[in-house]
């Protein structure tokens, strides 16, 4: 029987070192965070959870994904950029004009926007070869402007300020109809969203994320120790636009409408309070960034008395949040779970000697 | 083009320059003694129109009803600026003054946090209101109707009000910086804070205060401005912020007079384009402008500044 019992505990003990050996593996996360998301509208077709709940979760996550582009851009590269939502908007107008007003396969039209986006990237990457610090963020805030300016006149191609509708679009045999409440493309969704995570990581750990975050550091430096600013600063702007784009294409695909109102200035702001407010180098921190600026509102805040009385109420907080966490907590609230987790490690210490001297008495012999 | 509408659209335009080149002031002047960019520049005009057009019809209509129209709108105007002069002084003293070294990144993301924060603290405190806000009123109704070579050309008389307003204003906020002790001190700052207060500069007075004059400004171009759009919205001051940014650019922040002439040029050259295409007039603009900043990084009247490695 003793035996027996060694024998499990020992079976236990190995899953255990196993358990501790993958959950060390950066990939963990990721995909326990993706799993945790698909989990959510597997719930919700049980009848768990709310459709809205699930379509209110979904910007939040095409723009974290945005967001984890904008990271390498802003965190990595050093470089700000306003121009985040004018892209998002053209991935959207490219689905719309190609497979709308052309009739084109929509997998065409991503193909189309992948290579728009590495076009458009480029062109903004040479401009930053040239402008440099706020300068830029107000140029590629020009850029975003004139984009919204084209989907606002342009009423021929882009139906102007009433925007674009589908009833039904579908992508690699995926379908999304206006009729759904819960759509298949959120899968799809998630799964990018698990991609680009994953490789953001390899990235970051490259020699290439390297090389940007010295290039952040200082460009000069960076350029004495054989860097060349021209390639890693396109690469950067490039990686950022194509996702830009592709969020927005994945926007199109789950959400079917776009209008020209929603590109505009204050969602460039909105993702760049999302990646400083979560900390601009950390994948986990853009995650709870975009999930407070994003979806706290609608979720989770929407519910209580006083913000159904007072809609934009949560702008307020959302204000406050930004204000406190870039004054007090200039890391990102990431900076907050290190925190925590310190204090409590140091909290538990100091009940356990506590406890000690409680239970064996105060040691009073030692000398030194 | 006949003359007449050539003036027509001139006046159309400058009217709009004089709220733009208000608002840049305002910008430029917070650019050069806090060295960051202010986005809450037209958010915080949008909370002084508000407050001023409620002034107004609820307060100073209430207490004064034999005083003319024209009075009243002029004594809220005047209310308008002093809110959001302190309000502007409120930013600085609670908010930039703590992270006056922090990068400069930080303290536009400040700006951005008040930029919501206002975002829902007007519709909050207007909660009644937003959807049917009182329509803002000119200061003079009238029209102002001139002939030229056979043809009327008519101006609104609040535009013309406007333009003089802007014209005295920037005009006495650059004598005060050529000549009074502020100015002087806003010169100091902008080319070396931490200099200027070895050498005696009170920065922190002379950086509220610019806060304060900044806010101030942008508060009076947005009050004017209101009129002319005919409805209080909350984005209603976007595209003066965003114009306010690129006339800035367009003229180098390096000189106060350089982004004045960026924001007088940018209406004009937008308007008169109007009649070449209608739909690509504002992208075919901003082009332009790409273009000569990518000419000329520092803007038109820029200096070049040598950076130590």
């Amino acid at each position: 029987m003793l035996e027996n019992q060694k024998i499990k505990k020992n079976h236990l003990g190995r899953f255990k070192q196993s358990y501790i050996t993958v959950s060390k593996h950066p990939y963990f996360g990721i995909v326990l965070t993706g799993f945790i998301l698909i989990m959510i509208q597997v719930f919700g077709l049980m009848g768990l959870v709310n459709a809205s709940t699930v379509s209110l979760l979904t910007p939040a996550i095409i723009y974290f994904i945005v967001g984890l582009g904008y990271t390498l851009l802003l965190g990595y590269a050093g470089l700000a950029s306003l121009g985040t939502a004018g892209f998002i908007g053209l991935g959207t107008y490219i689905i719309a004009h190609m497979s709308g007003n052309l009739g084109l396969p929509t997998e065409f039209a991503v193909l189309a926007g992948i290579v728009i986006a590495i076009l458009l990237g480029l062109v903004v990457g040479f401009i930053s070869l040239r402008i440099e610090g706020m300068y830029l963020a107000i140029i590629t805030l020009g850029i975003s402007e004139i984009l919204v300016e084209i989907f606002k006149k342009n009423v021929a191609i882009t139906h102007g300020n009433a925007g674009y509708n589908f009833f039904k679009l579908s992508f690699l045999g995926l379908e999304s109809k206006l009729t759904n409440s819960f759509f298949i493309t959120y899968y799809l969704i998630v799964i990018v969203m698990v991609l680009v995570m994953i490789w953001t990581i390899n990235l970051i750990k490259s020699p290439t994320g390297r090389a940007m975050l010295a290039m952040k550091n200082s460009t000069s430096a960076a350029q004495a120790m054989g860097i060349s600013v021209l390639k890693y600063r396109l690469l950067a702007f490039v990686i950022a636009t194509v996702i830009a784009i592709f969020g927005g294409m994945l926007y199109m695909l789950r959400f079917l409408n776009t209008q020209p109102g929603s590109w505009g200035i204050a969602l460039s702001l909105n993702i760049l309070a999302a990646v400083v407010i979560g900390g601009t180098k950390s994948m986990y921190g853009v995650m709870a960034g975009t999930f407070i600026i994003f979806a706290l509102n609608d979720i989770v805040l929407k519910r209580m008395a006083f913000f159904q009385e007072f809609p934009n109420a949560s702008y307020i907080l959302n204000g406050l949040l930004i204000i406190l966490v870039v004054m007090f907590y200039p890391g990102g609230i990431v900076r907050l779970f290190t925190d925590i987790k310190n204090w409590m490690i140091k909290l538990s210490k100091k009940i356990k000697s506590g406890w000690r001297d409680y239970h064996y008495g105060k040691d009073t012999n030692i000398t030194e | 083009m006949s003359l007449a509408s050539f003036l027509g659209i001139l006046f159309a335009a400058l009217s709009q320059a004089a709220v733009l080149a208000l608002v840049t002031l305002g910008i430029v002047l917070i650019f050069k003694t806090s060295f960051t960019t202010n986005f809450a520049q037209g958010m915080v005009g949008t909370l002084s129109a508000f407050t001023v057009t409620m002034f107004q019809i609820n307060t100073l209509s209430v207490i004064f009803p034999h005083i003319s129209g024209t009075m009243i709108i002029l004594l809220s105007l005047i209310f308008g600026v002093l809110f959001g002069f302190a309000i502007g002084l409120f930013i600085d003293v609670i908010l930039i003054r703590k992270s006056r070294y922090s990068n400069p990144l930080s303290k536009q993301m400040i700006t951005m946090g008040i930029v919501l924060f206002l975002t829902g603290l007007i519709p909050t405190v207007f909660r009644k209101n937003i959807d049917d806000m009182p329509t803002p009123r000119p200061i003079l109704t009238g029209k102002w109707i001139f002939n030229v070579s056979g043809t009327d050309v008519i101006v609104p008389l609040h535009n013309v009000v406007t333009i003089i307003i802007a014209i005295v204003i920037i005009s006495v906020i650059f004598i005060m910086l050529k000549y009074t002790k502020w100015g002087l001190g806003v010169r100091a700052t902008a080319s070396n804070e931490k200099v200027a207060s070895m050498m005696g500069v009170n920065t922190k007075l002379i950086t509220a205060l610019s806060w304060g004059i900044a806010c101030g400004l942008g508060s009076l171009g947005a009050a004017l401005y209101a009129p002319m759009t005919t409805s209080l919205t909350l984005g209603m001051m976007v595209f003066m912020q965003v114009n306010g940014f690129l006339a800035a650019v367009l003229g180098g922040f390096a000189t106060f007079f350089g982004p004045i002439v960026g924001a007088i040029l940018i209406p004009i050259i937008t308007v008169y384009l109007y009649g070449v295409s209608d739909i690509w007039n504002v992208a075919f603009v901003y082009v332009i402008i790409l273009i000569i900043i990518l000419i000329k990084p520092v803007g038109i009247f820029g200096k070049r500044i040598a950076k130590k490695v």
